[in-house]
């Protein structure tokens, strides 16, 4: 067979001939038994090639991990359907935890109150601070705490002696033991009852409340008699004319909070908690002023 | 990777992206097969076909893609395995008994194909499965066997043929395959 045909042979085998070029062979082969015999052979070789080659290709791709890797995992429905189980179980976890937590919250805030016994009387202790604006009232203010402090001495001094003659060894002391009667839960039927109670009648802040704890005051000297004033933080600032008139601050505490008032030019001015500058209101209630003229004499 | 960029680098022959595009499309291509009652393995050999099947289009430089690779791959494979359901259902039907003794030659005949081509020299190997089965040109063979030039790829092929002819022929008149 010559190599023209053997050419033929596989060009036609290995799917490099046209439509019209296989036509055209495939018409030869059927007149030639030795040609189509040939070609068979061939045939049969290159389809040997092709699967060894093919077996070669699997073998490699045989080769590869194809084990999802963990991105490929949420791809799995399996996964998706897992997760989403995962999510609707947080979900309704979630959501009777928000339904019930107004109750625990409730709960947490039902305190058991007991009522105290209501023997001592609240002692209001009003407290006057003036205000010290020179170095002569600090003078003063000094000598007035060691004149206190000497009376307390001698007074002191004045105790009965059979009080010094005490001793101490005879005092019998009686052992006790602080007891604490706390309810049962069980014994609480009646939360209403346990709500009220006269401690609740405690004042409570509010919001106009001044701030407690120290206050610093400072002032600026302006040419207007006007006297203006900012309050927050415990700090007072106050702008006017206080070279022509020195300014007193009083400061009132009490169980209600603390109330400050601002005397200047004879008159008491209010002080409420603001970050702006503004007129201080000038206070014209006539029994609060004559409280406050009256704690001012008494200091 | 982008699948133009796959496609030429196919059309090079290198086969490190068959064995990416393998992997990256394995999960979704197996399902075909394995959500249609095929079995794990099934799906592995469909997938492998259809794969084969792109590489070679590819190589030869016959492909013209209008949709993304994964989507033509996805096709090939449901071809695939509704040739191989009804070929499934075919052979449960018919009668082989005529035809058991003609396959079973052929497979006597395509064995010895196969021992021959492992007989010759893995540049030969090489040169004959790249031309036949990856239908590469001969300048491709080659450009990737570092040869010197088309000639001598050429030449090379010639000569590697011309051997497993021989080795196949001797074996087939030992076998008495020949009449």
């Amino acid at each position: 067979m010559n190599n023209l045909l053997q050419e033929k042979i596989d060009l036609y085998h290995s799917g490099r001939m046209n439509h019209k070029e296989a036509k055209l062979f495939e018409e030869e082969l059927a007149g030639d038994p030795s040609l189509q015999a040939e070609s068979n052979f061939q045939s049969e070789i290159i389809t040997g090639l092709k699967d060894y080659r093919k077996a070669q290709l699997k073998a490699d791709l045989n080769a590869i991990d194809v084990s999802p890797r963990w991105f490929e995992h949420i791809q799995q429905p399996t996964f998706l359907k897992s997760m989403g189980g995962v999510a609707l179980v947080t979900l309704v976890g979630v959501g009777i935890y928000l339904v019930t937590e107004p109750e625990l919250a409730n709960s947490e805030n039902q305190r058991v109150v007991i009522d105290a016994p209501n023997e001592s009387k609240v002692d209001l202790n009003w407290k006057i601070v003036p205000a010290i604006t020179s170095a002569e009232q600090m003078v003063s203010k000094i000598d007035h705490t060691l004149d206190t402090v000497k009376k307390s001495a001698e007074s002191a001094k004045e105790i009965p002696p059979e009080s010094e003659a005490v001793d101490i060894n005879k005092i019998k002391t009686k052992p006790f033991s602080l007891t604490f009667n706390a309810p049962e839960a069980n014994d609480i039927k009646d939360d209403e009852a346990l709500k009220t109670s006269s401690l609740d009648n405690l004042p409570k802040k509010s919001d106009s409340d001044l701030a407690t704890g120290s206050m610093t005051v400072d002032h600026e000297n302006t040419k207007t008699l006007k006297i203006k004033y900012k309050y927050y933080d415990g700090k007072l600032f106050l702008s006017g004319d206080f070279d022509k008139a020195p300014y007193e601050i009083l400061e009132i505490n009490s169980a209600n909070g603390r109330r400050i008032y601002v005397k200047y030019l004879e008159k008491f001015y209010r002080v409420g908690v603001t970050d702006k500058l503004t007129a201080l209101p000038e206070v014209t209630d006539v029994e609060v002023i004559e409280e406050l003229t009256m704690l001012r004499q008494n200091k | 990777m982008k699948d133009s960029e796959i496609l030429k680098r196919i059309s090079q022959g290198d086969e490190i992206v068959l064995g990416y595009l393998y992997r990256k499309h394995y999960q979704m291509m197996t399902r075909v097969v394995l959500n249609n009652n095929g079995t794990e393995q099934e799906a592995k050999d469909v997938y492998q076909e259809a794969l084969l099947a792109f590489w070679q289009k590819a190589v030869k430089g016959d492909l013209v893609l209008t949709s993304k690779i994964s989507t033509y791959l996805y096709s090939i494979c449901l071809n695939h395995w509704r040739k191989e359901l009804d070929r499934k259902s075919r052979i449960s039907s018919e009668e082989i008994d005529g035809k058991y003794y003609q396959q079973h030659e052929a497979q006597e005949r395509l064995k010895i194909v196969q021992e021959c081509i492992e007989q010759l020299g893995d540049v030969c190997k090489k040169v004959l499965t790249h031309y036949y089965f990856d239908g590469m040109t001969m300048q491709d063979i080659a450009r990737k066997l570092n040869f010197a030039n088309t000639d001598t790829a050429k030449t090379k092929k010639y000569k590697c043929k011309k051997k497993l002819d021989t080795l196949i022929k001797k074996r087939y008149s030992t076998e008495d395959f020949f009449d």
